[in-house]
């Protein structure tokens, strides 16, 4: 016949065993979900099968290296020409392209 | 107390597992693999000639949102350039690191700071953003890669004006 004190002591054991499971989790277990080890970062993911270059539209190379901002730059007119490019084209390009 | 401890344990290993998955946090990734699986269970039911067009528009999707992520951050480190090179040269003291609550965005140069962060914050989270095809059928299969190239197309749209945003804070503090 088990005690009732006995079973008080069952249930603070396994609470107490339960909290060290949990921190253990948390701190441990790099933040997956125990069931799914496969996972990968989707940033990695991204960041690794980025393609260089596409086939079906025309992407320019890499922009031309800039000078150094030195001492004697003019920061105001160095600011002022930072433009952004229209790639506008390029969506209806592969949106046309896309739809042949 | 040996006894309590042994029923403990059998108590612990009767419960489901399922349980502590409870308290392991969701992440992105898990998110995007979950999509993903779906995808591809549903991509598999397509004809090899649409899979293969499904696989090739995606690489170029993200060929795209490479090539012009990478010329906003450019945008945005030389931004960050001349702005350190505007501080040398009025020999402004460096600011203590701050929580990003407290922020004094009355002060000029930290303005332009802030704003030059974002701009760059924004610009590596969208390099690292996935387009997924939503999948409606190989008959919409144009429409649907159509509507994800859209997406991509709002979303450096909205990048843009961050990095304008961020240009005009450092326009205005240097023509002060």
């Amino acid at each position: 016949m088990i005690s009732p004190k006995t079973v008080i002591g069952v249930v603070i054991v396994a609470i107490l065993i339960g909290v060290v499971y949990v921190s253990f989790e948390k701190n441990f277990s790099g933040n997956k979900s125990i069931s799914t080890s496969q996972s990968s970062s989707a940033q990695e993911l991204s960041k690794n099968n980025f393609p260089q270059n596409s086939s079906v539209i025309n992407l320019p190379g890499p922009e031309a290296t800039l000078t150094p901002i030195s001492e004697g730059s003019d920061l105001q007119s160095e600011a002022s020409n930072l433009q952004m490019r229209d790639y506008s084209s390029y969506f209806e390009d592969l949106k046309k392209k896309a739809q042949e | 107390m040996p006894k309590v401890v042994l029923i403990a344990l059998l108590l612990l290993l009767t419960l489901p597992s399922s349980l502590f998955t409870v308290f392991a946090r969701t992440t992105p990734e898990d998110i995007y693999n979950e999509q993903r699986q779906a995808y591809e269970t549903k991509r598999q039911t397509y004809s090899l000639e649409n899979q293969k067009k499904l696989d090739q528009y995606e690489e170029e999707i993200k060929a795209l949102n490479a090539f012009i992520t990478r010329e906003l951050e450019n945008n945005t480190l030389r931004q960050g350039e001349i702005l350190d090179e505007y501080i040398r040269r009025n020999n402004i003291p460096t600011v203590p690191e701050t929580d990003g609550i407290k922020r004094n965005l009355e002060d000029p140069v930290e303005n332009a700071r802030y704003w030059i962060t974002y701009a760059h914050e924004a610009i590596a989270f969208q390099a690292a953003k996935n387009y997924l095809f939503a999948l409606t059928g190989e008959s919409n299969i144009n429409r649907d890669i159509v509507i994800q190239i859209q997406a991509l197309q709002g979303d450096i749209g909205v990048l843009k004006s961050k990095v304008e945003k961020s240009k005009q804070a450092l326009l205005s503090l240097l023509k002060k």
